[in-house]
């Protein structure tokens, strides 16, 4: 018995070791990144600087001066936030109406709206551009990033609301009809409040896929509404040394939502679920 | 005839008409994210204070802001007041009517503009986009160690005393690689340095018919040079190296010589460079490539005039001395490359070792179409389908230097790929 | 109102948008690759306009297939990369999930590291890894295999064991960027980032695996493999369905990853391949796009036939 118990324990140990060790590895890249943002860029390709070097914040300075990092900054969370909370609007009453009132063709309709998200971005990149920019009139503004970033999400939001929508029982929703709930009500008053922990992971998910979206935050923008990956790609290759001034603005694009992903990061832990929990 | 372009131009110029007067005291610039143009942004704030005009800048990366200008230009403008080309778009953009042509008062001196600048950057003679900054390309190398091995390096050198030399310093044992030069692939990386190799082979892109001739025994003999030569004496991962990747390793002493743009030598940070002219075997094109970052004016800008004056003040000799004399910067940090003039300040002078030798590769290059080469342009041909040509020439040629494929498929590749390109666009 | 009328208001907003998002530049993109519209032609300045007049029925569709080059490559690659991603993410996240799913010291901290890399935008991640990481020269790599050559060469001096080491090869960093190399390096930064994805969601569902039963294994003397196999295998072939279906639907479309590693040398995808065409020949860019969105509609239809469908049960 005391065998087993001696195995056991040493085997935990292995096992924290390894989990500790294997977290480092994954963690070293942005370790690495933050690390280079304080070296000068001559420093940063210097193997005799790798490790010890004289740290500056020129590399912030120059970001927050030079290259405007704020109007970026505040571009993306403005944009981020109303974005998924538009998905939950248009997304809530969709998942709400497939999941209690499903028809025959509910689920061809989720898995159509699902396929929408395969459309190649590049596909369809220039006629988007033309009619913003010459029928719509709304080339870079908030409201069309708002659009894009909302619809290319809502798919996603519009399933995992599903699959959290559906995990309430039948019968609530049914005793709130019965007691003569309007349809608004039940939403308000019955579902949000059930589902709130999935409807707040499904908010954390889509919130990050906005402020990482790239493809159409660059091409549909150009001052006025442009977020941290029009930053970024403005930064990727200038002429010249750049892996500190990179890593600066890289550190600065990324640091806000790796910080909102820690503190949610039990949230996520127990909320991706996508209906795969039974 | 239905034409959405039209419509398009027409409720654009409604719409833009319509807010002008809110928008006239301001101007909405995209430039490349280079040095000179980050620089501008502040050297420019005198310029708002003196006329009042607000400046937006947008900075982007070479390949990113080609693709949003173009898309933006060609769907008839009207994002940008002001954008920043390069010698391979302004000849086609002016000749396609999509930037306007460019008139300056005397006071700007038009014939200081070096005159092979000022023959990329236009049109059958009239000038469509302003040289903020210039360049061509020479021979950086390290005078310490050609020294130590006794071999020189003369000015238009032959390659193979060039290769002779780099071979002589050749020492990967102790982190010294003969010659580094560009492979990533893309027109304006490798294509650049590679046609300018297969100019001095006498080779061209195109013959008097436009049909490519990538095909052509001094294709063939300036693409095997160019391969054996970097793989043998360039550093591992040469199929990955631009400017910016080469300059971090020459910074470090890892490069023997270093053929690239001139703009480099105001980067190098290391003592004992030494500068010679491009190899060349007497061909008329030059050995070197010529490149200019200009400003130019989308067409139908409503803002055109305030555009024409800002640019007119940011290409000027008085910038030269704006950025020399500002407390930011100074004279090592003055753009270069466009005017005679600036050449001739004894205060640019004085820091810039390498001015002489930047001015006679420029002055040495002929981007002007002529009876060898019928296209306009030196390391490129100003043709529209060229990006797509050039962008798969890039590809195959990494190929060949990374060993996946031999110099004669890729040749071949890149010959056909170029072949269908051409045809798709009714050349022939 | 009828019961019908309600929930059908209530989704159609939502099916509204997506079908406009979906149909209105999807049919410009079908009307310019039966055109020929370049942006910009000395030759056939005609071409520049999008119009009727300049009809080429099936001609674009041609050239992308027969003439032009890549793009059985890029057929190929896009499938291969996301076959790749998807192969490495879910073993990966699977060892990671068991292994964060115990109790041990530090283990919020340990989630928290572990699944940072998910929120890292695409460009700024492969950025950092191809320049800083995979360069053979001057990125960790690089210094590494040099630090290794060091090493040896110092050991080459001792006097017995010299012989030894002195039969080793001096080693050549991979370069990342090369045709042979570039999808590994795409590979390889994309699953770094996805398999915290996968973690998460893995380790959502490991929680509620059912302890007694694991218990009762335990007693009847069932070895970790085998109650890993029976037990929560099984119980995973939802979330691995998840992850897979997600993560296609994100990888079909890899940019900056491809754009960034080496500017399609050796390895691009279809919407690469189609942004290639767009510096100029937006007619061809677009027969690109349609085959694109099929290539895409047949992966949906393998994904969302078999796999979405019964996870909506």
């Amino acid at each position: 018995m005391a065998a087993v118990a001696q195995k056991s324990r040493f085997g935990g140990a292995f096992w924290t070791v390894l989990a500790w060790v294997v977290a480092l590895i994954f963690f070293f890249p942005i370790f690495w990144m933050v690390f280079t943002s304080f070296k000068t860029d001559a420093d940063a390709v210097k193997p005799e600087h790798l490790l010890f070097f004289k740290p500056t914040l020129d590399n912030y300075l120059n970001m927050t001066e030079n290259y405007d990092y704020w109007r970026f900054a505040i571009n993306s969370v403005i944009t981020a936030s109303f974005a998924t909370l538009f998905a939950l609007i248009v997304g809530v009453p969709c998942a709400y109406a497939m999941a209690f009132n499903p028809s025959r063709h509910t689920k061809d309709v989720l898995v159509w709206m699902l396929s929408t998200k395969m459309l190649p971005a590049a596909a369809v990149l220039y006629p988007m551009t033309f009619l913003t920019k010459n029928f719509l009139d709304v080339f870079d503004t908030h409201f069309l990033v708002i659009l894009v970033l909302c619809l290319i999400n809502l798919p996603i939001v519009i399933w995992m609301l599903f699959t959290y929508f559906k995990e309430i029982p039948k019968e609530i929703i049914e005793a709130g009809k019965m007691d003569g709930v309007s349809t608004w009500g039940e939403i308000k008053d019955i579902l949000i409040p059930l589902a709130w922990g999935g409807m707040a992971s499904t908010a954390l998910l889509t919130f990050i896929f906005c402020w990482n979206e790239a493809y159409w935050t660059v091409r549909l923008t150009t001052t006025e509404a442009a977020t941290l990956s029009k930053l970024i790609e403005g930064n990727r290759a200038p002429e010249g040394l750049f892996f500190g001034r990179l890593s600066a603005v890289s550190t600065a694009a990324v640091g806000p939502i790796v910080i909102l992903g820690w503190f949610c990061q039990k949230q996520l832990v127990r909320g991706l679920t996508f209906g795969a929990v039974k | 005839m239905f034409s959405i372009r039209k419509t398009a131009l027409a409720l654009a110029i409604g719409v833009a008409s319509a807010t002008t007067a809110a928008s006239a005291q301001e101007l909405t610039i995209a430039t490349v994210n280079n040095g000179h143009m980050i620089n501008m942004q502040k050297v420019a704030e005198a310029y708002t204070e003196e006329t009042g005009v607000k400046l937006n800048w947008v900075s982007l990366e070479e390949g990113v802001l080609r693709e949003q200008v173009t898309s933006d230009t060609a769907t008839g403008g009207g994002q940008y007041d002001i954008i920043n080309i390069g010698m391979y778009e302004a000849p086609i953009w002016g000749a396609a009517g999509w930037i306007e042509p460019l008139e300056f008062g005397d006071d700007y001196d038009v014939e200081d503009i070096l005159p092979a600048m000022r023959a990329g950057l236009s049109h059958e003679g009239t000038l469509y986009a302003a040289p903020f900054y210039g360049e061509s390309s020479m021979v950086m190398y390290r005078k310490d160690l050609t020294d130590a091995a006794g071999v020189t390096i003369a000015d238009n050198d032959s390659w193979d005393n060039v290769k002779a030399a780099a071979a002589a310093i050749h020492d990967p044992d102790n982190g010294v690689y003969g010659a580094c030069l560009r492979g990533k692939p893309g027109w304006g990386d490798n294509g650049a340095f590679i046609t300018t190799v297969a100019n001095s082979f006498g080779a061209r892109w195109f013959d008097k018919d436009m049909k490519p001739q990538l095909d052509s025994p001094e294709w063939k003999a300036a693409a095997d040079f160019y391969v054996d030569f970097l793989s043998t004496y360039g550093p591992p991962g040469s199929e990955g190296n631009s400017f910016n990747e080469i300059l971090a390793l020459y910074n470090e002493g890892k490069c023997g010589l270093w053929i690239d743009a001139t703009i480099a030598a105001s980067f190098l940070e290391v003592d004992g460079v030494a500068y010679a002219q491009s190899p060349n075997a007497g061909n008329p094109v030059g050995a070197n490539w010529l490149w200019a970052w200009a400003l130019a004016i989308p067409a139908g800008s409503p803002n055109a005039e305030e555009s024409q004056k800002f640019i007119e003040w940011a290409t000027s000799k008085d910038y030269v001395q704006a950025v020399g004399n500002h407390p930011d910067f100074g004279w090592g940090s003055v753009p270069t490359g466009q005017r005679a003039s600036t050449y001739a300040l004894p205060e640019f002078q004085e820091v810039a070792g390498f001015a002489a030798a930047e001015m006679a590769a420029i002055e040495s290059a002929a981007p002007e179409a002529t009876e060898l080469k019928p296209y306009t342009g030196v390391q490129f041909a100003a043709i529209p389908e060229f990006q797509e040509i050039g962008g798969a020439f890039g590809q195959e040629m990494s190929a060949a230097l990374s060993g996946a494929k031999s110099v004669d498929e890729a040749l071949a590749a890149a010959q056909s790929a170029a072949d269908a390109i051409m045809r798709e666009a009714g050349y022939y | 109102m009828s019961k019908r009328r309600i929930p059908r208001l209530l989704q159609t907003p939502a099916v509204v948008l997506l079908l406009l998002w979906m149909l209105v530049p999807l049919s410009m993109t079908l009307y310019f690759s039966f055109i020929r519209y370049v942006l910009n032609s000395t030759r056939r300045p005609e071409w520049t306009t999008p119009s009727i007049s300049n009809w080429r029925g099936f001609g674009n569709y041609e050239y992308v297939l027969f003439s032009a080059r890549d793009f059985w490559l890029a057929v190929q690659n896009s499938l291969f990369i996301v076959v790749c991603i998807l192969i490495f993410t879910v073993i990966l996240g699977l060892a990671l999930a068991i292994l964060v799913n115990r109790t041990f010291p530090g283990r919020g901290i340990v989630r928290v590291l572990l699944i940072s890399p998910f929120f890292v935008m695409p460009a700024v991640n492969a950025v950092l890894w191809i320049n800083m990481i995979l360069d053979p020269v001057l990125g960790l790599n690089g210094l590494a295999v040099g630090g290794i050559n060091n090493v040896i060469a110092g050991l080459r001096e001792f006097p017995v064991l010299g012989a030894f080491f002195s039969m080793w090869p001096e080693f050549e960093p991979v370069s990342f960027r090369a045709t042979q190399t570039s999808a590994y390096a795409v590979i390889m930064m994309v699953t770094w980032q996805w398999t915290p994805f996968a973690v998460l969601i893995f380790m959502t569902s490991l929680q509620s695996e059912d302890e007694q039963q694991k218990e009762a294994a335990i007693l009847d003397g069932a070895s970790a493999w085998s109650r890993f196999r029976n037990l929560t295998l099984p119980h995973l072939a939802r979330p691995i369905a998840i992850v897979v279906m997600i993560q296609s639907i994100f990888h079909l479309s890899l940019y900056a990853e491809i754009e960034i590693v080496s500017r399609g040398n050796g390895n691009k995808n279809l919407p690469y391949l189609i942004g290639e065409f767009t510096t100029n020949n937006i007619g061809a860019a677009s027969a690109a796009g349609i085959f694109a969105v099929i290539l895409a509609n047949i992966v949906a239809i393998f994904l969302l036939r078999m796999v979405g469908k019964s996870l909506m049960d």
